[in-house]
């Protein structure tokens, strides 16, 4: 039971550390709930933006969730309560109601410090490093679309080992293609190209396990950076070299039979 | 070519919105073209996910038979697409007959000066609204023309892109690999990525492309039309209060990537997940039926407003399973409110009968 306790609170307290990040604009909402609690005259208003945001945060503390987390679900998704709390409009609500409380003339000023505000207790979403410029309709990297579309087989599936920075993105773009291992790797959920992704992701990838693998797994393609490593030529093992793209060397094996009769 | 046929789904399915959304709106959102839009998608999304979740536990039932798909192909996701279909044509054609005889018996009772009100708006307003407006186009532009690397995409999008594929089972293929799975209720009971895959169907297009590029032209301002709803019950008619909101919740929104948690880093980031539509639409659509009925209409449930809300928990389930503990959550502090507010036994009995559908597709998740 102790022990319970113990994991759902360090669960909560860790989703919420985790929601608030910098903590400024979190702070920005308790401060100007608050502040409504004290100056808002209209009752419904109070009640959606100060009392329903108190409950909110009642019931994500609530020990109720700590027996949840323990039985049926991981942590990961508890600050999804939090989502419940309207704290854009809170906030933007009271900022907005403060400007206009004031005389004309310094409602533009005030409106820009308002912004201000924002901004400063605020981080820019577009700033995150994970956001690029879209090399196509399909917001995956050209590379992967050019790879998939040399490999492709019309009529069939056709499984290839990719390597890790690519695992993400390929059947987003195409479900013909079959990956041996998928994202599901990172996220320790095993699959049956174990062996096969430490393999091919290697430093020096071993031509010998990486030729058994592939085949273990049925997997007749081999994709892998034109800058990396064999033991020895996997020529040696009956997979020869088809192309390179982008800097990407694509190996088919040699005994797979990838259905090309279907052209 | 690609171009039309996105511009083409867009509108198709705001127009389906917007017609089917006649149906149900409530008499006083009748006159915001917006909000018939939002309450249309509620009703597209709860059929979607009733059909869906009927053709994902048969399909369950004939492979646990020990059937083979190709002997019974009655529940493939061919259909499952034309079923869908075939019910948004309808629901449309009735919102479209509803619109008409609606139009007929009303036109008598509209005043000239209703007809002719025309939206004059001071420097002041135009200038903030604009502002307001330029914000939201960026938000936009920045999610068709930008990529958001996401790793959660390579399960939502791919399970989008099994349909488009031409994929007939569902849930069946690991979207990580592409090996045979057994179906997972926790995502086959939210199975919002289908319909992304569904529109992908129809229109022609790569799955990938409707999820990258259509779903923030079709999202994004549905959101703001929420907001914009909420901003008129907390402005009324002032309408400078209300555009400087808006122009603040678009900034704000801009600047929460405080942490990757919040739900507006969902919204401009990964919109295309049902985790996203469930933050960003059905979470404050219900918050502002729940504020709407508290200030407005005096805690009284009308039949349209019930099935209403029945709608919405059905789109909430369609975006993500713990979404259904959400909206139980907002749906408990609908009922204690009712007590707070001494509304009457009818109210709390109606209100407390609003928990069934969320509890059942729970208790499905948890039985199955």
């Amino acid at each position: 039971m102790l022990e319970i306790i113990k994991d759902g609170l360090r669960a909560t307290l860790t989703s919420y550390r985790d929601f608030q990040g910098t903590g400024l604009i979190v702070a920005l909402f308790l401060f100007l709930l608050v502040y409504l609690a004290f100056s808002q005259r209209n009752r419904y208003v109070k009640d959606a933006l100060v009392k329903y945001p108190v409950y909110v945060l009642l019931v994500f503390f609530c020990p109720v969730w700590y027996v949840y987390v323990y039985y049926f679900e991981d942590y990961e998704i508890l600050y999804r309560i939090l989502w419940l709390l309207p704290l854009g409009v809170v906030i933007c609500y009271t900022l907005t109601e403060v400007v206009m409380g004031l005389n004309e003339k310094f409602r533009i000023p005030a409106f820009m410090v308002a912004i201000i505000v924002l901004v400063i207790c605020g981080k820019y979403t577009y700033s995150s490093e994970y956001i690029t410029l879209a090399e196509n309709e399909y917001h995956v990297p050209d590379t992967v679309v050019k790879i998939c579309d040399e490999i492709s087989v019309d009529g069939r599936e056709i499984r290839a080992a990719f390597p890790d920075e690519f695992l993400i993105y390929v059947r987003q773009y195409t479900s013909k293609i079959c990956l041996p291992y998928g994202r599901e790797m990172f996220m320790n959920f095993g699959s049956w190209g174990n062996e096969l992704q430490k393999t091919v992701n290697a430093d020096v990838i071993d031509s010998e396990a990486c030729a058994f693998w592939l085949r273990d797994t049925e997997t007749p393609y081999l994709i892998v950076s034109s800058s990396k490593k064999f033991t020895e030529n996997i020529s040696a093992y009956d997979f020869v070299y088809v192309t390179s793209i982008d800097g990407y060397d694509i190996y088919l094996d040699n005994n797979a039979y990838i259905g090309s009769d279907f052209d | 070519m690609l171009t039309v046929k996105i511009i083409l789904l867009c509108i198709t399915v705001y127009l389906s919105c917007y017609l089917t959304g006649g149906l149900i709106c409530p008499e006083r959102d009748r006159k915001t073209p917006g909000l018939k839009i939002v309450y249309g998608l509620m009703i597209l999304w709860a059929v979607f996910f009733a059909v869906t979740v009927v053709f994902v536990l048969f399909q369950k039932r004939v492979y646990e038979r020990g059937f083979t798909f190709d002997a019974t192909p009655l529940w493939n996701a061919s259909n499952l697409v034309t079923v869908y279909l075939a019910l948004a044509l309808i629901l449309s054609v009735a919102g479209i007959v509803m619109g008409v005889l609606r139009l007929l018996k009303n036109a008598e009772k509209t005043t000239d000066e209703e007809r002719n009100a025309p939206l004059v708006l001071d420097r002041y307003e135009i200038m903030i609204l604009g502002l307001f407006i330029a914000l939201v186009l960026f938000q936009i532009i920045k999610s068709v023309f930008f990529a958001f690397a996401d790793g959660d995409d390579s399960y939502y999008v791919s399970v989008a892109q099994l349909m488009t594929g031409g994929e007939q089972t569902l849930y069946m293929k690991d979207p990580y690999t592409g090996y045979p799975t057994s179906v997972q209720m926790r995502y086959a009971l939210a199975p919002f990525p289908v319909w992304v895959g569904t529109l992908g169907c129809i229109f022609g297009l790569n799955a990938a492309t409707v999820a990258h590029i259509c779903m923030p032209l079709l999202l994004i301002p549905i959101t703001y039309v929420i907001y914009n709803a909420v901003g008129n019950l907390l402005f009324g008619s002032n309408r400078t209060g209300k555009y400087m909101f808006l122009c603040l919740v678009a900034i704000f929104v801009m600047f929460s990537y405080y942490s990757i948690n919040p739900s507006e880093v969902f919204f401009l980031t990964r919109t295309r997940q049902g985790k996203e539509a469930l933050a960003n639409i059905v979470i404050p659509i219900l918050f502002y039926d729940m504020f709407r009925r508290a200030s407005l209409e005096a805690l009284k449930y009308d039949t349209k407003n019930y099935i209403l809300i029945i709608l919405i928990e059905l789109s909430g389930a369609l975006t993500s399973v713990f979404g259904n503990i959400l909206i139980l959550i907002m749906l408990f502090a609908n009922f204690i409110y009712a007590f707070y507010r001494k509304a009457s036994l009818r109210y709390k009995f109606m209100s407390a009968l609003l928990a069934v559908p969320p509890v059942l597709i729970v208790a499905i998740y948890y039985l199955l």
